[in-house]
């Protein structure tokens, strides 16, 4: 059973420590806040919630923002009904 | 080992020896080139030569050709802020910058390979030098520490990763180069692949971002001479298997702590794949022993070996729970007067690592360090040289930072907290401290508290910063 209600904000918090992943409109690529450690924790922590996104498909500026995050989940989830 | 790598030339001169992006260039072209320019940098001084660039075609020619010159070459990766970089120049006494990268200094000369031919008419200085090249490590006072490595340290190394098994018996591979000429993991795959006529494939910086082009270049590599981190971003990625990528034989790790989950992952995906975990500081020149990793480990073991004793590169002795190494490997101190670990003992040059390991069965163990030295991202951080540049902004009153671990205690990120003036922004803070050290460096967060949590003992509480 797939959790659909999957607080990005929250993750990303807990992965990143810093508040600053709340703040709307931030740029989590450019602010150094998803860098590669922050990356592969999201990834295995969606894998956990069964949500098995590949990077190869994955447009990169897509990770940039929660809201992209949040639409490439919403997407894996309506192909994967 | 320009003997060795003479002989690769004469052997395979058309065959490639350094692929990046699009450009490559052959033995022969590579060999020529160098002399080329080695014979310029004769005469323009004899003093070490900073190399500032990344992994172009330029920068290895320049590696080469200083090495055939008799000039210490020393790699500085283009993330290095200027300030650092004038630094590096003092502490080395340099008289040329090799780059490509456009910037300038005064006092310096700063050129490409090409601007070299001003002094094609000048007479050739007489250079006597036994070092191959240095490297610059984070120091815990602010200031980096240059390394500087022998042609013999460098000539028991070569010596060394060539016989390393399974590295020794592969002919005409792919090798992979993901760290960039500045951190001392390149000195396994440059001249592991250079010296045995393999073909070196370099993963360009821009491309470390563009996962599909990694997955393309990945597809053509025999050998790959990675950080356990790249590894980990490959296996998100399930199309990366045995099946899709049957060249892919062998992978050398170095760097960081290489976690079982990590090689258990692979070995579902790569049954058949070699897995080489090795350990060494930059101080005895990249590597000094090397393992292995077999599956029997795994079911065994929660730390995992990073050599054994019949195949270390150096004598390795575990000193009141401490890796010390002696001999062959070590170097001969650092630059300028820092002491550190380095030591002389009975003739030998030794160096006490601040590893915390052990050797039990016949197999090296490393589980930490003695003090405040981290490993983030396969670099050698010092928390108090960030520290360091952190006290150097306006505004800032007191810092700290400290490392995260994840539960296999590896760093996950490094966090700062800072007391500051009411003005003061930790943005504002960001964009200074990147101007006085590497981004890698940097902090991922910087966060501003009232005042720094003390202990009973009177400094500052570790454990309740990592609670706020």
């Amino acid at each position: 059973m797939i959790d659909t209600k999957i607080d990005i904000s929250k993750l990303l918090y807990e992965l990143c420590e810093d508040s600053a992943v709340y703040e709307k409109g931030i740029d989590l690529i450019d602010s150094g806040l998803l860098d590669s450690y922050a990356f592969i924790e999201l990834f295995s922590r969606l894998e956990d919630y069964g949500i098995n996104l590949q990077p190869t498909r994955i447009d990169r500026n897509q990770l940039r923002t929660v809201e992209g995050i949040e639409k490439l989940i919403h997407d894996y989830l309506k192909e994967n009904k | 080992m320009l003997n060795r790598i003479k002989r690769v030339v004469e052997l395979n001169p058309n065959k490639i020896a350094y692929k990046v992006k699009n450009n490559y260039i052959t033995y022969k072209e590579l060999w020529d080139s160098s002399n080329h320019y080695a014979e310029l940098l004769k005469k323009q001084g004899s003093s070490p030569v900073i190399i500032y660039g990344h992994k172009s075609i330029n920068v290895v020619i320049s590696i080469l050709a200083c090495l055939l010159a008799n000039r210490p070459y020393v790699p500085v990766g283009l993330c290095t802020p200027s300030y650092r970089l004038k630094k590096i120049i003092t502490i080395t006494k340099s008289s040329l910058v090799l780059t490509d990268s456009g910037i300038s200094f005064a006092n310096i000369d700063v050129c490409n390979l090409e601007g070299l031919e001003k002094y094609r008419e000048c007479s050739k200085k007489i250079i006597h030098n036994d070092i191959a090249y240095m490297i610059f490590t984070s120091g815990s006072t602010g200031v980096p520490k240059g390394v500087p490595i022998s042609k013999a340290n460098l000539h028991n190394f070569i010596d060394w990763i060539s016989k390393l098994k399974p590295l020794c018996s592969y002919k005409d591979v792919y090798v992979l180069n993901q760290a960039s000429f500045s951190f001392d993991l390149s000195v396994a795959d440059f001249y592991y692949s250079l010296c045995n006529g393999h073909t070196l494939v370099a993963l360009d910086s821009d491309l470390q971002e563009d996962y599909n082009e990694i997955f393309e270049l990945l597809s053509v590599i025999d050998v790959a001479v990675v950080t356990p981190t790249f590894i980990k971003l490959c296996l998100l990625n399930s199309e990366f298997n045995e099946k899709k990528y049957p060249k892919f034989k062998c992978v050398y790790f170095c760097g960081e702590q290489l976690e079982v989950k990590t090689v258990q992952k692979l070995y579902e995906v790569f049954p058949h794949l070699n897995i080489i975990n090795a350990y060494g500081p930059t101080e005895a020149t990249s590597a000094v022993s090397g393992i292995l990793i077999t599956r029997d480990m795994l079911k065994d073991f929660q730390l995992l070996p990073v050599g054994e004793v019949n195949n270390f590169a150096t004598d390795i002795e575990i000193i009141n729970d401490e890796i010390v190494l002696k001999g062959k490997s070590v170097f001969r101190g650092y630059l300028g007067n820092y002491l550190g670990g380095y030591y002389r003992e009975n003739g030998l040059d030794c160096y006490k690592t601040g590893d915390i390991g052990y050797i039990q069965d016949g197999k090296l163990y490393c589980k930490g360090r003695k003090d405040s030295q981290i490993k983030y991202k396969g670099y050698r951080i010092e928390l108090n040289d960030i520290e360091y540049h952190l006290n150097l902004i306006h505004g800032v009153r007191e810092c700290v930072v400290v490392a995260k671990y994840n539960e296999n205690f590896v760093v996950k990120m490094i966090k700062a907290f800072v007391v500051v003036d009411d003005d003061c922004h930790v943005d504002t803070i960001r964009k200074e401290l990147e101007k006085y050290i590497p981004k890698y460096m940097v902090p991922k967060t910087i966060k501003k508290v009232d005042k720094l949590p003390i202990n009973q003992n009177g400094k500052i509480d570790r454990k309740a910063l990592n609670e706020l």
